[in-house]
Protein backbone atom coordinates (compact mmCIF):
# COMPACT_ATOMS: atom_id res chain seq x y z
CA UNK A 1 0.00 0.00 0.00
CA UNK A 2 1.09 3.26 -1.10
CA UNK A 3 2.36 5.88 1.63
CA UNK A 4 -0.79 7.91 0.35
CA UNK A 5 -3.42 5.33 0.02
CA UNK A 6 -2.41 4.29 3.56
CA UNK A 7 -2.75 7.84 4.42
CA UNK A 8 -5.77 8.11 2.78
CA UNK A 9 -7.26 4.57 4.47
CA UNK A 10 -6.67 5.97 7.86
CA UNK A 11 -8.36 9.25 7.64
CA UNK A 12 -11.45 7.84 5.97
CA UNK A 13 -11.65 4.44 8.25
CA UNK A 14 -14.40 5.98 10.08
CA UNK A 15 -16.90 6.30 7.22
CA UNK A 16 -20.08 5.23 7.82
CA UNK A 17 -20.59 1.22 6.84
CA UNK A 18 -24.05 1.10 7.30
CA UNK A 19 -24.95 -0.03 4.05
CA UNK A 20 -28.15 -1.38 3.67
CA UNK A 21 -29.17 2.44 4.91
CA UNK A 22 -27.57 3.81 2.42
CA UNK A 23 -28.71 1.34 -0.16
CA UNK A 24 -32.52 2.03 0.15
CA UNK A 25 -31.97 5.55 0.38
CA UNK A 26 -29.98 5.42 -2.94
CA UNK A 27 -32.76 3.51 -4.34
CA UNK A 28 -35.19 5.85 -3.16
CA UNK A 29 -33.13 9.04 -4.31
CA UNK A 30 -32.96 6.86 -8.12
CA UNK A 31 -36.87 6.57 -7.94
CA UNK A 32 -37.71 9.88 -7.30
CA UNK A 33 -35.42 10.81 -10.05
CA UNK A 34 -37.01 8.39 -12.73
CA UNK A 35 -40.54 9.57 -11.35
CA UNK A 36 -39.77 13.15 -11.95
CA UNK A 37 -37.80 12.42 -15.42
CA UNK A 38 -40.88 11.03 -16.33
CA UNK A 39 -43.56 13.82 -15.80
CA UNK A 40 -40.51 15.86 -18.01
CA UNK A 41 -40.74 13.69 -20.19
CA UNK A 42 -43.88 14.10 -20.60
CA UNK A 43 -44.02 17.75 -20.60
CA UNK A 44 -41.13 17.77 -23.34
CA UNK A 45 -42.92 15.05 -25.26
CA UNK A 46 -46.06 17.73 -25.29
CA UNK A 47 -43.98 20.61 -26.72
CA UNK A 48 -42.51 18.29 -29.22
CA UNK A 49 -45.83 17.32 -30.26
CA UNK A 50 -47.03 20.80 -30.86
CA UNK A 51 -43.58 21.67 -32.83
CA UNK A 52 -44.52 18.74 -35.05
CA UNK A 53 -47.76 19.78 -35.33
CA UNK A 54 -46.85 23.04 -36.75
CA UNK A 55 -44.04 22.21 -38.94
CA UNK A 56 -46.48 19.80 -40.60
CA UNK A 57 -49.14 22.22 -40.65
CA UNK A 58 -46.87 24.91 -42.03
CA UNK A 59 -45.63 22.82 -44.59
CA UNK A 60 -49.37 21.45 -46.08
CA UNK A 61 -48.71 23.13 -49.26
CA UNK A 62 -46.38 20.51 -50.32
CA UNK A 63 -47.56 17.91 -52.05
CA UNK A 64 -44.88 14.93 -52.13
CA UNK A 65 -45.96 12.96 -54.63
CA UNK A 66 -44.72 9.30 -54.70
CA UNK A 67 -41.35 8.41 -55.95
CA UNK A 68 -39.62 5.16 -55.58
CA UNK A 69 -36.21 5.85 -53.67
CA UNK A 70 -33.66 2.65 -53.17
CA UNK A 71 -33.92 -0.63 -54.25
CA UNK A 72 -35.16 -2.41 -56.53
CA UNK A 73 -37.48 -5.13 -54.59
CA UNK A 74 -38.23 -3.15 -51.62
CA UNK A 75 -38.60 0.11 -52.84
CA UNK A 76 -39.29 2.44 -50.00
CA UNK A 77 -41.92 5.01 -51.26
CA UNK A 78 -43.29 8.33 -49.84
CA UNK A 79 -46.56 9.36 -50.17
CA UNK A 80 -48.67 11.93 -47.76
CA UNK A 81 -50.66 9.35 -46.15
CA UNK A 82 -53.60 11.20 -43.80
CA UNK A 83 -54.56 13.79 -41.54
CA UNK A 84 -54.66 13.63 -38.10
CA UNK A 85 -55.28 16.95 -35.75
CA UNK A 86 -54.33 19.24 -38.36
CA UNK A 87 -50.75 17.61 -39.29
CA UNK A 88 -50.24 15.70 -42.54
CA UNK A 89 -48.76 12.35 -41.85
CA UNK A 90 -46.58 11.28 -44.75
CA UNK A 91 -46.37 7.24 -45.18
CA UNK A 92 -42.76 5.92 -45.63
CA UNK A 93 -44.04 2.68 -47.24
CA UNK A 94 -41.64 -0.81 -48.52
CA UNK A 95 -42.75 -2.50 -51.08
CA UNK A 96 -42.14 -6.13 -49.36
CA UNK A 97 -44.91 -5.61 -46.76
CA UNK A 98 -46.74 -2.35 -47.39
CA UNK A 99 -46.05 -1.60 -43.70
CA UNK A 100 -45.71 1.84 -43.20
CA UNK A 101 -43.68 4.68 -40.59
CA UNK A 102 -45.27 7.75 -40.43
CA UNK A 103 -43.72 10.82 -40.09
CA UNK A 104 -45.51 14.46 -39.23
CA UNK A 105 -43.13 16.58 -41.46
CA UNK A 106 -42.71 16.68 -45.27
CA UNK A 107 -39.73 16.44 -47.39
CA UNK A 108 -38.09 17.95 -50.59
CA UNK A 109 -36.31 16.38 -53.42
CA UNK A 110 -32.93 17.71 -54.03
CA UNK A 111 -31.34 16.34 -57.41
CA UNK A 112 -27.45 16.85 -58.89
CA UNK A 113 -24.50 15.15 -59.86
CA UNK A 114 -20.84 14.97 -59.03
CA UNK A 115 -18.45 16.74 -61.21
CA UNK A 116 -17.71 13.48 -63.19
CA UNK A 117 -21.78 13.84 -64.21
CA UNK A 118 -23.02 11.43 -61.58
CA UNK A 119 -26.43 11.97 -60.81
CA UNK A 120 -27.34 11.95 -57.36
CA UNK A 121 -31.22 12.14 -56.09
CA UNK A 122 -31.83 13.08 -52.86
CA UNK A 123 -35.49 12.99 -50.49
CA UNK A 124 -34.91 15.45 -47.57
CA UNK A 125 -37.45 15.31 -44.36
CA UNK A 126 -37.80 18.61 -43.05
CA UNK A 127 -38.18 18.25 -39.48
CA UNK A 128 -37.76 16.94 -36.45
CA UNK A 129 -35.76 13.64 -36.82
CA UNK A 130 -36.53 12.26 -39.79
CA UNK A 131 -34.55 10.75 -42.01
CA UNK A 132 -33.29 10.81 -45.68
CA UNK A 133 -32.59 8.41 -48.51
CA UNK A 134 -30.00 9.50 -50.55
CA UNK A 135 -28.92 7.44 -53.44
CA UNK A 136 -27.44 7.54 -57.26
CA UNK A 137 -30.47 6.57 -58.94
CA UNK A 138 -27.84 4.12 -61.39
CA UNK A 139 -25.54 2.58 -59.41
CA UNK A 140 -23.68 1.43 -62.22
CA UNK A 141 -22.71 5.35 -62.14
CA UNK A 142 -21.31 5.19 -58.53
CA UNK A 143 -17.99 6.22 -58.36
CA UNK A 144 -16.05 3.29 -56.93
CA UNK A 145 -14.78 3.34 -53.76
CA UNK A 146 -15.68 6.69 -52.66
CA UNK A 147 -18.23 8.54 -50.55
CA UNK A 148 -20.45 11.61 -51.23
CA UNK A 149 -21.32 13.86 -48.60
CA UNK A 150 -24.14 15.83 -48.90
CA UNK A 151 -25.21 18.54 -46.86
CA UNK A 152 -28.24 20.77 -46.60
CA UNK A 153 -29.40 23.49 -44.76
CA UNK A 154 -32.93 25.22 -43.93
CA UNK A 155 -33.31 28.66 -45.26
CA UNK A 156 -35.15 29.83 -43.00
CA UNK A 157 -36.30 27.81 -39.68
CA UNK A 158 -39.47 26.11 -40.04
CA UNK A 159 -40.19 27.66 -42.77
CA UNK A 160 -40.94 23.88 -44.67
CA UNK A 161 -39.50 22.99 -47.25
CA UNK A 162 -36.64 24.84 -47.83
CA UNK A 163 -33.11 22.92 -48.27
CA UNK A 164 -30.37 23.43 -49.81
CA UNK A 165 -28.08 20.19 -50.39
CA UNK A 166 -24.45 20.27 -51.79
CA UNK A 167 -21.78 18.11 -50.99
CA UNK A 168 -18.25 16.59 -52.15
CA UNK A 169 -16.81 13.00 -53.04
CA UNK A 170 -13.85 11.93 -51.03
CA UNK A 171 -11.66 13.56 -54.37
CA UNK A 172 -12.63 16.61 -53.18
CA UNK A 173 -14.46 16.97 -56.46
CA UNK A 174 -18.25 19.07 -55.61
CA UNK A 175 -21.68 18.53 -56.74
CA UNK A 176 -24.27 20.42 -57.87
CA UNK A 177 -26.56 21.59 -55.53
CA UNK A 178 -30.19 21.40 -55.24
CA UNK A 179 -32.94 23.33 -53.50
CA UNK A 180 -35.95 21.97 -51.76
CA UNK A 181 -39.68 23.38 -52.74
CA UNK A 182 -40.16 26.87 -51.53
CA UNK A 183 -43.43 27.39 -50.24
CA UNK A 184 -44.44 30.93 -49.18
CA UNK A 185 -42.61 33.76 -48.27
CA UNK A 186 -39.86 35.52 -49.33
CA UNK A 187 -38.18 34.34 -52.66
CA UNK A 188 -35.14 32.52 -51.49
CA UNK A 189 -31.65 33.84 -51.27
CA UNK A 190 -29.79 32.79 -54.29
CA UNK A 191 -26.46 30.33 -53.19
CA UNK A 192 -23.44 30.17 -54.35
CA UNK A 193 -22.73 27.15 -55.97
CA UNK A 194 -21.17 24.21 -53.19
CA UNK A 195 -17.72 23.90 -55.15
CA UNK A 196 -17.15 27.23 -54.44
CA UNK A 197 -18.20 26.86 -50.64
CA UNK A 198 -16.99 23.57 -49.42
CA UNK A 199 -13.40 22.74 -48.62
CA UNK A 200 -11.96 19.92 -47.75
CA UNK A 201 -14.19 17.99 -45.27
CA UNK A 202 -12.65 16.45 -41.90
CA UNK A 203 -15.49 14.08 -41.85
CA UNK A 204 -18.83 14.48 -40.15
CA UNK A 205 -17.05 16.55 -37.52
CA UNK A 206 -16.43 19.22 -40.15
CA UNK A 207 -19.91 19.67 -40.84
CA UNK A 208 -20.79 22.83 -39.06
CA UNK A 209 -17.66 24.85 -41.20
CA UNK A 210 -18.99 22.89 -44.67
CA UNK A 211 -20.29 25.98 -45.92
CA UNK A 212 -18.76 28.53 -45.55
CA UNK A 213 -20.64 31.34 -43.24
CA UNK A 214 -21.31 28.27 -40.61
CA UNK A 215 -24.99 28.50 -40.85
CA UNK A 216 -25.80 24.75 -39.53
CA UNK A 217 -24.89 26.29 -36.07
CA UNK A 218 -25.21 23.37 -32.85
CA UNK A 219 -27.89 21.86 -34.15
CA UNK A 220 -27.30 19.23 -36.91
CA UNK A 221 -27.74 15.66 -37.19
CA UNK A 222 -26.03 13.51 -39.42
CA UNK A 223 -26.78 10.00 -41.17
CA UNK A 224 -24.81 8.18 -42.93
CA UNK A 225 -25.72 6.09 -45.54
CA UNK A 226 -23.96 2.63 -46.20
CA UNK A 227 -23.95 0.10 -48.78
CA UNK A 228 -23.26 -3.63 -47.19
CA UNK A 229 -19.91 -3.56 -48.51
CA UNK A 230 -18.95 -0.18 -47.21
CA UNK A 231 -17.30 1.27 -50.00
CA UNK A 232 -20.13 3.72 -50.46
CA UNK A 233 -21.45 5.85 -47.98
CA UNK A 234 -23.40 9.05 -48.12
CA UNK A 235 -23.23 11.24 -45.62
CA UNK A 236 -26.51 14.05 -45.08
CA UNK A 237 -26.84 16.30 -42.20
CA UNK A 238 -30.00 18.40 -41.16
CA UNK A 239 -30.78 21.06 -38.73
CA UNK A 240 -31.92 19.26 -35.31
CA UNK A 241 -34.28 20.98 -32.67
CA UNK A 242 -32.62 20.99 -29.50
CA UNK A 243 -35.82 19.84 -28.30
CA UNK A 244 -35.30 16.82 -30.33
CA UNK A 245 -31.74 16.26 -29.68
CA UNK A 246 -32.34 16.43 -26.20
CA UNK A 247 -35.18 13.99 -26.28
CA UNK A 248 -32.87 11.48 -28.31
CA UNK A 249 -29.83 12.10 -26.15
CA UNK A 250 -31.55 12.07 -23.17
CA UNK A 251 -29.20 9.90 -20.69
CA UNK A 252 -26.26 12.04 -21.68
CA UNK A 253 -28.18 15.50 -22.01
CA UNK A 254 -24.80 17.10 -20.12
CA UNK A 255 -22.81 16.00 -23.22
CA UNK A 256 -24.34 18.13 -25.21
CA UNK A 257 -23.74 16.04 -28.22
CA UNK A 258 -24.28 15.71 -32.12
CA UNK A 259 -26.39 13.21 -32.36
CA UNK A 260 -24.94 10.70 -35.78
CA UNK A 261 -27.24 8.73 -37.30
CA UNK A 262 -26.15 6.05 -39.31
CA UNK A 263 -27.96 3.91 -41.59
CA UNK A 264 -27.17 0.70 -43.50
CA UNK A 265 -28.04 0.28 -46.78
CA UNK A 266 -28.42 -3.07 -48.61
CA UNK A 267 -29.29 -2.86 -51.69
CA UNK A 268 -33.04 -2.92 -52.38
CA UNK A 269 -33.69 -3.14 -48.55
CA UNK A 270 -33.19 -0.29 -46.68
CA UNK A 271 -34.16 -1.73 -43.28
CA UNK A 272 -31.08 -1.47 -40.97
CA UNK A 273 -30.27 1.64 -39.68
CA UNK A 274 -27.85 1.95 -36.39
CA UNK A 275 -28.07 5.33 -34.31
CA UNK A 276 -24.74 6.58 -33.20
CA UNK A 277 -24.67 9.82 -30.57
CA UNK A 278 -21.02 11.61 -30.26
CA UNK A 279 -19.61 14.12 -28.45
CA UNK A 280 -17.88 16.59 -29.92
CA UNK A 281 -14.58 15.28 -29.73
CA UNK A 282 -16.27 12.47 -31.89
CA UNK A 283 -15.98 9.87 -28.92
CA UNK A 284 -19.13 7.61 -29.37
CA UNK A 285 -21.10 7.42 -26.25
CA UNK A 286 -24.51 5.75 -27.68
CA UNK A 287 -25.56 3.42 -30.16
CA UNK A 288 -28.86 1.81 -31.12
CA UNK A 289 -29.84 -0.69 -33.58
CA UNK A 290 -33.39 -0.64 -35.04
CA UNK A 291 -34.79 -2.48 -37.94
CA UNK A 292 -37.75 -0.27 -40.29
CA UNK A 293 -40.62 -3.11 -40.48
CA UNK B 1 -14.51 8.29 -39.89
CA UNK B 2 -15.34 8.70 -36.06
CA UNK B 3 -12.60 9.03 -33.49
CA UNK B 4 -12.21 7.07 -30.93
CA UNK B 5 -11.15 8.27 -28.08
CA UNK B 6 -8.43 5.50 -26.44
CA UNK B 7 -9.92 5.32 -22.92
CA UNK B 8 -13.03 6.77 -21.54
CA UNK B 9 -14.80 4.76 -18.55
CA UNK B 10 -18.23 6.99 -19.54
CA UNK B 11 -18.11 5.39 -23.28
CA UNK B 12 -20.85 3.13 -24.15
CA UNK B 13 -20.03 0.15 -26.13
CA UNK B 14 -21.75 -2.73 -27.24
CA UNK B 15 -20.40 -5.64 -24.61
CA UNK B 16 -19.42 -9.26 -25.44
CA UNK B 17 -19.57 -9.74 -22.16
CA UNK B 18 -21.02 -12.82 -21.71
CA UNK B 19 -21.40 -12.82 -17.72
CA UNK B 20 -24.53 -12.60 -15.46
CA UNK B 21 -25.72 -8.83 -15.44
CA UNK B 22 -24.38 -7.03 -11.96
CA UNK B 23 -27.26 -5.90 -10.04
CA UNK B 24 -27.69 -2.58 -9.02
CA UNK B 25 -27.16 -3.65 -4.66
CA UNK B 26 -24.23 -5.88 -6.23
CA UNK B 27 -23.00 -2.79 -7.73
CA UNK B 28 -23.39 -0.46 -4.72
CA UNK B 29 -22.28 -3.00 -2.29
CA UNK B 30 -18.89 -2.96 -4.24
CA UNK B 31 -18.92 0.72 -4.80
CA UNK B 32 -20.21 2.65 -1.97
CA UNK B 33 -17.87 2.64 0.78
CA UNK B 34 -15.22 3.05 -1.20
CA UNK B 35 -16.63 5.68 -3.21
CA UNK B 36 -17.65 7.27 0.15
CA UNK B 37 -14.46 7.59 1.36
CA UNK B 38 -12.69 9.28 -1.71
CA UNK B 39 -15.69 11.88 -1.47
CA UNK B 40 -14.68 12.05 2.49
CA UNK B 41 -11.34 12.74 1.00
CA UNK B 42 -12.94 15.45 -1.08
CA UNK B 43 -14.79 17.44 0.93
CA UNK B 44 -13.81 16.66 4.17
CA UNK B 45 -16.91 16.49 5.49
CA UNK B 46 -18.52 12.86 6.24
CA UNK B 47 -22.22 13.49 5.94
CA UNK B 48 -21.49 15.47 2.53
CA UNK B 49 -19.69 12.38 1.52
CA UNK B 50 -22.02 10.12 1.55
CA UNK B 51 -24.93 12.50 0.80
CA UNK B 52 -22.55 12.79 -2.47
CA UNK B 53 -22.10 9.20 -2.62
CA UNK B 54 -25.46 8.27 -3.01
CA UNK B 55 -26.55 11.20 -5.22
CA UNK B 56 -24.16 9.64 -7.50
CA UNK B 57 -24.93 6.28 -7.19
CA UNK B 58 -28.75 6.99 -7.23
CA UNK B 59 -28.47 8.65 -10.61
CA UNK B 60 -26.96 5.50 -11.93
CA UNK B 61 -29.65 3.64 -10.50
CA UNK B 62 -31.95 6.03 -12.47
CA UNK B 63 -30.70 4.42 -15.80
CA UNK B 64 -28.95 1.18 -14.66
CA UNK B 65 -29.89 -0.80 -17.49
CA UNK B 66 -27.97 1.44 -19.94
CA UNK B 67 -24.97 2.22 -17.26
CA UNK B 68 -24.49 -1.33 -16.28
CA UNK B 69 -23.68 -1.98 -20.33
CA UNK B 70 -20.92 0.61 -19.77
CA UNK B 71 -17.18 -0.16 -20.46
CA UNK B 72 -17.01 0.76 -16.86
CA UNK B 73 -19.97 1.48 -14.97
CA UNK B 74 -17.60 2.66 -11.88
CA UNK B 75 -16.43 5.47 -14.92
CA UNK B 76 -19.65 6.73 -15.25
CA UNK B 77 -20.11 7.31 -11.27
CA UNK B 78 -17.02 8.39 -10.37
CA UNK B 79 -17.34 11.51 -13.15
CA UNK B 80 -21.25 11.89 -11.59
CA UNK B 81 -19.34 12.31 -8.36
CA UNK B 82 -16.60 14.71 -9.08
CA UNK B 83 -19.32 16.76 -11.29
CA UNK B 84 -21.53 16.89 -8.34
CA UNK B 85 -19.14 17.78 -5.75
CA UNK B 86 -18.16 20.84 -8.42
CA UNK B 87 -21.87 22.27 -8.10
CA UNK B 88 -21.68 21.59 -4.64
CA UNK B 89 -18.49 23.86 -4.00
CA UNK B 90 -20.15 26.63 -6.46
CA UNK B 91 -23.24 26.11 -4.28
CA UNK B 92 -21.60 26.83 -1.05
CA UNK B 93 -19.75 30.45 -0.04
CA UNK B 94 -15.91 30.46 -0.51
CA UNK B 95 -15.50 31.42 3.31
CA UNK B 96 -17.69 27.88 3.83
CA UNK B 97 -16.09 25.75 1.25
CA UNK B 98 -12.78 25.03 2.67
CA UNK B 99 -11.60 23.88 6.10
CA UNK B 100 -9.21 26.10 7.70
CA UNK B 101 -5.72 25.56 6.24
CA UNK B 102 -3.58 24.00 8.72
CA UNK B 103 -0.69 25.18 10.13
CA UNK B 104 2.61 26.19 8.05
CA UNK B 105 4.68 24.26 10.64
CA UNK B 106 1.67 21.28 10.87
CA UNK B 107 3.50 18.05 9.68
CA UNK B 108 1.50 14.31 9.13
CA UNK B 109 3.24 13.23 11.98
CA UNK B 110 1.86 16.06 14.36
CA UNK B 111 -1.85 15.41 12.74
CA UNK B 112 -2.92 13.05 15.30
CA UNK B 113 -6.39 12.55 14.49
CA UNK B 114 -8.12 12.20 11.25
CA UNK B 115 -9.56 15.16 11.33
CA UNK B 116 -6.43 17.13 10.96
CA UNK B 117 -5.57 14.59 7.92
CA UNK B 118 -8.18 15.66 6.01
CA UNK B 119 -8.04 19.27 6.74
CA UNK B 120 -4.69 18.90 5.19
CA UNK B 121 -6.30 17.08 2.13
CA UNK B 122 -9.00 20.02 2.02
CA UNK B 123 -6.89 22.04 1.95
CA UNK B 124 -4.90 21.56 -1.16
CA UNK B 125 -6.73 22.97 -4.67
CA UNK B 126 -9.36 20.99 -5.80
CA UNK B 127 -8.28 19.84 -8.74
CA UNK B 128 -4.94 17.93 -7.17
CA UNK B 129 -7.59 16.43 -4.55
CA UNK B 130 -10.07 15.18 -7.39
CA UNK B 131 -6.54 13.60 -8.81
CA UNK B 132 -5.33 11.72 -5.91
CA UNK B 133 -8.58 10.59 -5.10
CA UNK B 134 -9.21 8.80 -8.05
CA UNK B 135 -5.62 7.59 -8.63
CA UNK B 136 -4.59 6.67 -5.03
CA UNK B 137 -7.63 6.26 -3.52
CA UNK B 138 -9.69 4.83 -6.24
CA UNK B 139 -6.85 2.92 -8.21
CA UNK B 140 -7.49 4.75 -11.60
CA UNK B 141 -4.60 4.84 -13.97
CA UNK B 142 -3.60 8.92 -14.86
CA UNK B 143 -5.18 8.41 -18.22
CA UNK B 144 -8.78 7.17 -16.61
CA UNK B 145 -8.81 9.54 -14.37
CA UNK B 146 -7.71 12.51 -16.96
CA UNK B 147 -11.07 10.94 -19.00
CA UNK B 148 -13.79 11.52 -16.09
CA UNK B 149 -11.69 14.97 -15.39
CA UNK B 150 -11.56 16.00 -18.82
CA UNK B 151 -8.26 16.67 -19.19
CA UNK B 152 -4.97 14.52 -20.56
CA UNK B 153 -3.36 11.81 -18.72
CA UNK B 154 -0.06 14.00 -18.41
CA UNK B 155 -1.96 16.77 -16.17
CA UNK B 156 -3.26 14.21 -14.30
CA UNK B 157 0.14 13.12 -13.27
CA UNK B 158 1.73 16.98 -12.89
CA UNK B 159 -1.57 17.54 -10.11
CA UNK B 160 -0.51 14.24 -8.49
CA UNK B 161 3.04 15.52 -8.43
CA UNK B 162 2.10 18.88 -7.12
CA UNK B 163 -0.16 17.37 -3.91
CA UNK B 164 2.43 15.38 -3.08
CA UNK B 165 4.87 17.97 -3.14
CA UNK B 166 2.25 19.87 -1.22
CA UNK B 167 1.49 17.45 1.59
CA UNK B 168 5.22 16.50 1.71
CA UNK B 169 6.20 19.98 2.58
CA UNK B 170 3.99 20.46 5.38
CA UNK B 171 3.07 16.70 6.68
CA UNK B 172 6.59 15.16 5.62
CA UNK B 173 5.03 12.45 3.54
CA UNK B 174 7.01 10.02 2.03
Amino acid sequence: MSDLRKLFDEATAGFAAAEDDALRRTILRGRQRRAVKRIGAGVTGLALTLVVVALAWAALPLDPGVRPLVGPTATPTISRDREVAGATLYCWTFQADRRCIERTTPFVDVAGGDAAGHPWEMRMFAGIFTGSVVRAPDSDRDPPNQSLLVVCRRWRPFGGGEWQCGGTLDDGSGMSTGLGEPTDGPPLEPAPPVSDQTRPLQGLEDTGGFFSGGVFGDDVMGIQLWTPDETHRVDVTVDFTEEARAELFGPFPELNPYLKLAVVLVPGDVRDVVYVAYDDDGNVLWREHDRFP
Amino acid sequence: MLRRMAIDPVRTIDRADEQAPETFEEFFRRVYVRLGRGLLLLTGNRAEAEDLAQEALARAYERWERVRSMESPEGYVYRSAMNLNRKRLRRVAVGRRRAPAPDANDTIEAAETRADVLQLLVSLPRGQREALVLVEWLGLTADEAGAILRIDGGSVRGRIHRARVALRSRGELG
